[in-house]
């Protein structure tokens, strides 16, 4: 059942993937019957730890790899057609160009790829250039770029043809602050203007901060996906808690119920992981005469959300939400 | 388009290569050197310095597609700069076609550099330049076409340094098929007795379809004709034009089972 | 077969240091090695730099250490020329021991065979064949200075006409070498013309070369004068293969015909078909006379030389028909009438070239041709009158007569007379000598010189000049004069009425 619909720009059903090191060596599982669906004109945001999948998966649909069961559509074409790939633009992690040319000379080159004519690659590389900040350096080897500049080329050359679906493996990695807020904007923009980003990320902060839709990945199976502010439920994960008039060595019957507790000399502070629990503790600590100064909840960052759903082993299902 | 991108820019790629310029350089020296070995050759001077010349040529030549050949594919895999091609919408076949052009193309110029210096030297040294020197060139061209797909094939599915033994040992080994076919012969000649000959008759004709499946570069090898030819005269053009569609048909065959390799390979 | 153990050339420490450097530059880098490293331990230079100079001074010691053991090879195996005497040693103790073909066979190790050299040089056999050339080259050059025979030179030609038969120009250089180096020219013919031209049979523009080579080589008159015959005959035969062949230069074939001619002429042989032999002399002579593209010099020799074969042509004719007679009526005619009568063209045998009628001995029933016999003389007589000169110089004399003279160069130990050359013995040889059968060979050729007979009888000797008296029809211009008697036509030569 093929979605040709062109709301959809990344699908897959199924997708498997078992790599077979060698001959004595026993079969790894990159990925476990993935599902995906990537709505168009979003920013996609994939997530997981180490191995987990996530390059995998990009690169099965970037046609670097086949995968071993399932299937995957870009914007309606088999994945395994190379008419799919007219449609993406992909930068990989840790992007490497050929030394010896300028700038210049690989937006050329991979414009000409994508079947770009002579004015349009011309015009597209002013302007990408000029974007990126790498005019000063457009006549320059690549062999003498910067890692950021390497990575800004990288997200440069998956624009060339403005490509209605961006796909980038770990576009922040490296980066410092200044490089990550830049490709962070870029990202935005892509959206602006109507293409789709499909990333991977380490950086939860950034993600959180610009992307629409989220999936996690662990141990190569889907364990959440949605957009983040559904994900993210209001639920309180902590709650802080500081007292005056509590003696010095504490209250051992609260402390019991607490996850830590301590006396910083003017104030007794106490973390319970529930909002039950901040109850039964003010309770007891104000019937034991202590006066409560303040009562904060916090509520589960994604970082503290992806730690969550990516620990938790065994019988614990995946979440999902859907809108 | 693509094949001709990617052709153009493994080109570049290649003349960038310092191996290349090694080889070169030892090429050259060769073909100057043979002039000092041919002083001692009591009048022999000429046919030494077409020897050497162009065994050279075909020497440095057959480095060239071997080194640069065997790691071009790998390059582009363990520089992960393969990656930013095959997600374009170029096709594998593309790709596979376009490095091997490029790398014919650089064959064929550092032949022409080399081939140039040669025929300069031995014509200002007073030899003379034949056609048959330059139907000897141009085979010695068709013979690293061959070659070079080979090391294509091998760099598609292995890593340089095997890549470049096998196709090595397949350079060599080229040049002396013709001596399985004969072997049969020889030992059906020497059989003692008929059971003997008949059973060696057999595995001659065995030797003789496998002989025709090997890659057998001594094909294009008329270099020995072609230094004792007379002026304006070509050589042999019936059994050239065979080896040239044998070379051509052969390329083809290995390049797509390269292609085969690479099609369903993961990166 | 086992290596044979090497002995070294000696054994003193001494002579294992590098001697031609000196041992005190050795010595001297050891100790700067040995200063360094302790330089590097007392120095108060930066952690790091000391270890630079230390490992830096270790290294120098173990290359002198290399250096060492490297001189210590060079003693065991010996540099290049050592090594050549070790070679050369081991081969003799070899001979001794397992005799000569084992000798040989091990030299043999020295130059790998043709197969081999293909495989080593993967199938570039031109090259391969260079190799063998220079090597060739080389040995030569070595078996000069060492003063030795030259046993490997077939082997090593060989090789090269297996790996490449089409190089005529070091076949036939090789070839003239090796004919010079080596004492029997059938041997050379044999191993290197012969396999050449076997190997050369498609070679068809330059083919012709080997066997003009060939011709070349038989040409020059042997040391052995009986082989003369056998000489010629080879020679004429290969120039007339080389004649024969595609590529052969039409500016070559009138000079090529006329020395095949005149070898023919030279390999005459007692109870072969004369006639027939001279008459291919003969055509050979008349095609280069008519010939038009025969420059004039080489034309007006032709035609003199014709004369002479035409004439015994027609003796040798006169000859065999006179043995038909003899085996039909059981004896020789009494003169040549009545052969003369029983040709088709009776006018044609009246008489020889030169106008003379022919000589006829009824005894022996052979006619032979005055006129050519004639030429003979005038070439002899010069001969004779030189021997004169040798007399006067080795006994401050001329000779008091030809018995005399006889005497002298039958016992000379002049290098023309002893033996004799081909010259002298066609001059004053016997007639078995002339003939030089090498069946019936005759080894003491310089008893049997006889300068007191002529080819017109007995010389009459003028003792006060020291030269013979030439009979007046050896007039040699008037002789060759003769040439204008005839019509010079491609199709046919016919006495002007």
């Amino acid at each position: 059942m093929v979605n040709t619909s062109s709301d959809i720009a990344i699908k897959a059903s199924g997708l498997g993937m078992i790599y077979s090191p060698g001959l004595f060596q026993r079969k790894k599982v990159g990925l476990q019957s993935l599902d995906l669906e990537v709505p168009a004109g979003s920013i996609f945001g994939y997530l997981g730890q180490n191995g987990a999948g996530k390059t995998t998966t990009i690169k099965i649909l970037t046609g670097l790899q086949f995968a071993t069961s399932g299937q995957a559509w870009l914007f309606g074409v088999d994945v395994l057609r190379s008419e799919s790939r007219r449609k993406i633009g992909f930068m990989p992690e840790n992007p490497y160009f050929y030394e010896y040319l300028t700038a210049e000379e690989a937006l050329d080159f991979y414009g000409k790829l994508s079947g770009m004519d002579r004015e349009s690659r011309k015009r597209r590389t002013d302007e990408l250039l000029s974007a990126f900040g790498l005019n000063h350096a457009r006549k320059v080897n690549m062999r003498n770029y910067s890692k950021g500049m390497r990575q800004r080329l990288g997200l440069a050359q998956a624009m060339m043809h403005k490509p209605p679906l961006v796909i980038l493996d770990e576009p922040m990695s490296g980066l410092d602050p200044m490089g990550r807020r830049d490709v962070r904007n870029a990202i935005l923009r892509l959206r602006d203007n109507g293409q789709t980003v499909f990333f991977s990320s380490h950086i939860l902060g950034d993600v959180e901060e610009i992307c629409d839709r989220v999936c996690v990945l662990n141990l190569g199976k889907k364990v959440a996906e949605g957009p983040i502010a559904s994900l993210l439920t209001n639920k309180v994960v902590e709650v802080a808690l500081s007292f005056t008039g509590v003696p010095k060595e504490g209250h051992a019957e609260s402390a019991k119920l607490a996850a830590r507790s301590w006396h910083d000399g003017a104030q007794y502070h106490v973390l319970v992981s529930d909002e039950e629990k901040a109850q039964k503790v003010t309770a007891m600590l104000q019937s034991a005469g202590a006066v409560l100064r303040s009562m904060v909840p916090h509520k589960e960052s994604l970082e503290e959300y992806f730690v969550r759903v990516t620990m938790s082993g065994g019988g614990a299902g995946p979440e999902y939400s859907r809108e | 388009m693509i094949i001709f991108t990617i052709a153009l820019n493994t080109f570049r790629e290649a003349v960038r290569d310092k191996i290349l310029y090694v080889l070169l350089a030892f090429g050259g020296l060769l073909i100057v050197g043979s002039k000092a070995i041919g002083y001692v050759s009591f009048g022999q001077e000429y046919k030494i310095m077409a020897d050497m010349g162009l065994a050279a040529i075909w020497m440095f030549s057959g480095m060239v597609s071997i080194f640069v050949g065997t790691g071009l594919i790998y390059k582009e895999i363990d520089k992960r700069t393969i990656y930013t091609i095959l997600s374009k919408p170029a096709q594998r076949w593309q790709f596979l076609l376009g490095k091997y052009l490029g790398l014919a193309l650089t064959t064929l110029v550092n032949m022409l550099v080399l081939s140039t210096a040669f025929l300069a030297y031995l014509w200002l040294s007073g030899g003379l330049v034949t056609v048959a020197l330059l139907e000897a060139l141009l085979m010695i061209f068709f013979e690293m076409l061959v070659v070079t797909a080979i090391a294509i094939f091998f760099s598609s599915a292995s890593t340089p340094i095997l890549s470049a033994i096998f196709t090595t040992i397949i350079f060599f080994f080229g040049q002396l098929t013709k001596w399985i076919v004969d072997l049969a012969g020889t030992l059906q000649a020497s059989a003692a007795t008929d059971e003997a000959r008949e059973r060696y008759r057999v595995i001659g004709g065995w030797l003789y379809k496998v002989y025709l499946l090997l890659p057998n570069l001594h094909t294009f090898n008329i270099r020995q004709e072609a230094v004792h030819a007379e002026p304006g005269v070509w050589i042999g053009a019936h059994e050239l034009w065979y080896g040239t569609l044998w070379g051509l048909a052969y390329t083809a065959a290995v390049l797509l089972a390269a292609q085969l390799i690479f099609s369903r390979r993961n990166f | 077969m086992e290596a044979p153990t090497i002995t070294p050339v000696s054994s003193s420490p001494l002579d294992s240091l590098p001697a031609q450097y000196g041992y005190q530059l050795f010595a001297g880098l050891i100790v700067l090695a040995l200063a360094l490293i302790a330089y590097g331990f007392i120095s108060k230079k930066s952690p790091a730099s000391r270890q630079r100079i230390i490992t830096g001074g270790a290294a120098l010691l173990f290359l002198m250490v290399a250096v060492f053991f490297q001189t210590k090879v060079d003693t065991q195996r010996g540099f290049i020329a050592d090594q050549e005497k070790r070679f050369d040693a081991m081969i003799k103790k070899v001979e001794q021991e397992k005799g000569k073909e084992a000798a040989l066979k091990m030299q043999y190790m020295y130059m790998p065979s043709a197969e081999a050299l293909k495989v080593m040089t993967l199938n570039n056999k031109s090259l391969a064949a260079d190799y063998v050339w220079l090597t060739t080259l080389q040995y030569v050059s070595n078996s000069f200075r060492r003063g030795e025979k030259f046993e490997m030179l077939i082997h090593f030609y060989q090789t090269m006409v297996d790996l490449d038969p089409h190089w005529i120009d070091a076949e036939i250089n090789g070839g003239k070498v090796l004919s010079a180096l080596i004492d029997e020219r059938e041997k050379s013919e044999k191993e290197c013309y012969k396999y050449a031209i076997d190997a050369n049979q498609d070679n068809i523009n330059n083919l012709w070369k080997l066997y003009y080579e060939g011709g070349l080589l038989y040409v020059m008159p042997p040391n052995d004068p009986r082989k003369l015959a056998e000489f010629s005959r080879k020679s004429a035969e290969y120039f007339d293969a080389a004649m024969q062949c595609p590529g052969f230069p039409k500016n070559m074939e009138g000079v090529v015909r006329d020395r095949v001619g005149r070898l023919k002429l030279e390999a005459r042989e007692p109870g072969a078909t004369g006639s027939s032999f001279y008459r291919e002399a003969e055509e050979m002579m008349a095609s280069n006379a008519t010939a038009s593209d025969t420059p004039g010099p080489l034309q007006e020799i032709s035609r003199r030389d014709w004369l002479k074969a035409h004439s015994m042509a027609l003796a040798a004719a006169l000859t065999d028909a006179c043995a038909a007679y003899k085996k039909r009526t059981g004896a020789f005619p009494p003169n040549l009438e009545p052969i003369v009568k029983s040709f088709e063209h009776p006018d044609a045998f009246a008489t020889d070239a030169y106008g003379f009628p022919f000589d006829y001995d009824a005894a022996t029933g052979t006619a032979t041709s005055h006129g050519a016999k004639a030429v003979h003389a005038v070439q002899a007589g010069h001969v004779i009158n030189n021997l004169c000169e040798f007399f006067h110089a080795a006994n401050g004399r001329l000779p008091k007569d030809l018995v005399e003279l006889r005497d002298f160069v039958r016992n000379s130990n002049e290098s023309l007379l002893h033996p004799p050359s081909v010259m002298v013995i066609e001059a004053i040889g016997d007639a078995q000598s002339i003939a030089a059968d090498t069946s019936a060979g005759r080894a003491d050729a310089q008893k049997h010189l006889d300068p007191t007979v002529g080819p017109l009888g007995p010389w009459k000797y003028d003792a006060t000049k020291g030269e013979v008296v030439f009979p007046p029809e050896c007039d040699i211009k008037a002789l060759y004069g003769h040439v204008a008697d005839f019509d010079w036509k491609p199709t046919s030569i016919t006495r002007k009425q």
